[in-house]
């Protein structure tokens, strides 16, 4: 699973969008924020890749780093 | 295409040729009295809300309850739908839930009951992290105010009712890769409350809870934790779901393992 970063919700909420409109969806997913150093992401699923990669490009997507599983800086955690 | 629910839980679904095909609901393989959820991934996954089959590898937008409550659970989310698939053991279907992906109850007081009891088919991945969730009604990360279904590291099966801190039950018998029936059933409305856990058809790991808080109105979780009621999940869990069965009783020891000899008989666990 890759993650893709921006420092403001407003370019997560557009990208999002973005790849919403391109597979007829209203909603591609919910933009998560880092704990630590409160920057914004969004899940990029494979299934979704040729979508992801026609708004964000290849270039990009290829560098996405990959999400830990329950990685505590996104997720709630204890 | 399109597709219709009848009284009785049979299904009518138009064809692409213009057709109709009458399928009917088979629940004859479990008992119905007082079944709350039946959830099974040979009926009812769609990949839109409500229209379209999955095919194999789809996304899971709706996945609509086998029994007569209609308790459908969705994700609006493309990013965190499961994934249905065809072919897994004995040729079944089943939704993969990646780590990443959670449905929600639609009917948010459903599940608020008094007695359960819980019958899950499924494989866990082994990528799971402690407190993966498979199933759970509570919102606080307490988890004070409900019940849960979750992993340890280990993969046990591990339940709790109200406060994972003092009344989780760890039942050893979870393993991964393999397809198991996990069950597990609670009753407070005894004088004494308790909770039982149980694999397969091995021995009950029992433990006691006081005070259950099953009061708060909130969805049920399939796949994840609602910590944060609203918002979205986490603790998701990474397993195939093969079946899902709720009741709306405490069910005996006779009428549990029988229950779990009809899911066997099917399913062929052990």
């Amino acid at each position: 699973m890759k993650i893709l970063v921006r420092d403001t919700i407003e370019e997560i909420i557009e990208i999002e969008k973005n790849i919403a409109n391109l597979l007829n969806e209203e909603m591609y997913g919910s933009p998560l924020q880092n704990k630590v150093n409160g920057k914004y992401g969004l899940l990029m699923k494979d299934l979704f890749k040729d979508a992801i990669i026609y708004v964000i490009g290849q270039q990009e997507y290829v560098s996405l780093p990959e999400l830990i599983k329950n990685d505590p800086e996104w997720f709630d955690h204890r | 295409m399109g597709y219709v629910t009848l009284r009785g839980g049979s299904n009518l679904q138009l064809r692409a040729n213009g057709g109709l095909l009458l399928t009917r609901a088979q629940l004859s393989d479990v008992p119905t009295q007082n079944l709350l959820l039946d959830l099974d991934p040979a009926h009812r996954v769609f990949s839109d809300n409500g229209l379209t089959l999955c095919s194999n590898n789809q996304a899971v937008y709706r996945w609509n309850d086998m029994s007569i409550n209609n308790s459908n659970f969705i994700q609006t989310f493309l990013s965190k739908r499961p994934l249905f698939k065809t072919g897994g053991l004995d040729s079944k279907p089943y939704v993969h839930f990646t780590g990443t992906d959670w449905l929600g109850s639609e009917l948010t007081s459903l599940f608020m009951q008094d007695d359960l009891t819980f019958f899950i088919v499924m494989v866990a991945n082994s990528s799971s992290d402690p407190y993966d969730t498979i199933l759970c009604r509570a919102q606080d990360l307490n988890w004070t105010d409900g019940w849960n279904i979750y992993s340890n590291a280990s993969q046990d099966h591990v339940t709790m009712i109200r406060d994972f801190h003092y009344y989780a039950i760890t039942n050893a018998q979870g393993v991964t890769d393999v397809q198991q029936i996990r069950s597990f059933r609670f009753k407070r409305s005894a004088g004494t409350q308790y909770n039982k856990n149980r694999v397969n058809n091995g021995t009950d790991s029992i433990g006691t809870t006081t005070n259950v808080n099953n009061t708060v109105v909130h969805k049920t979780m399939l796949g994840g934790s609602w910590d944060s009621p609203g918002t979205d999940a986490t603790f998701m869990s990474d397993f195939y779901l093969y079946r899902l069965l709720i009741y709306n009783t405490y069910f005996d020891d006779a009428t549990y393992l029988s229950v779990l000899n009809s899911l066997n008989n099917v399913y062929t666990t052990y």
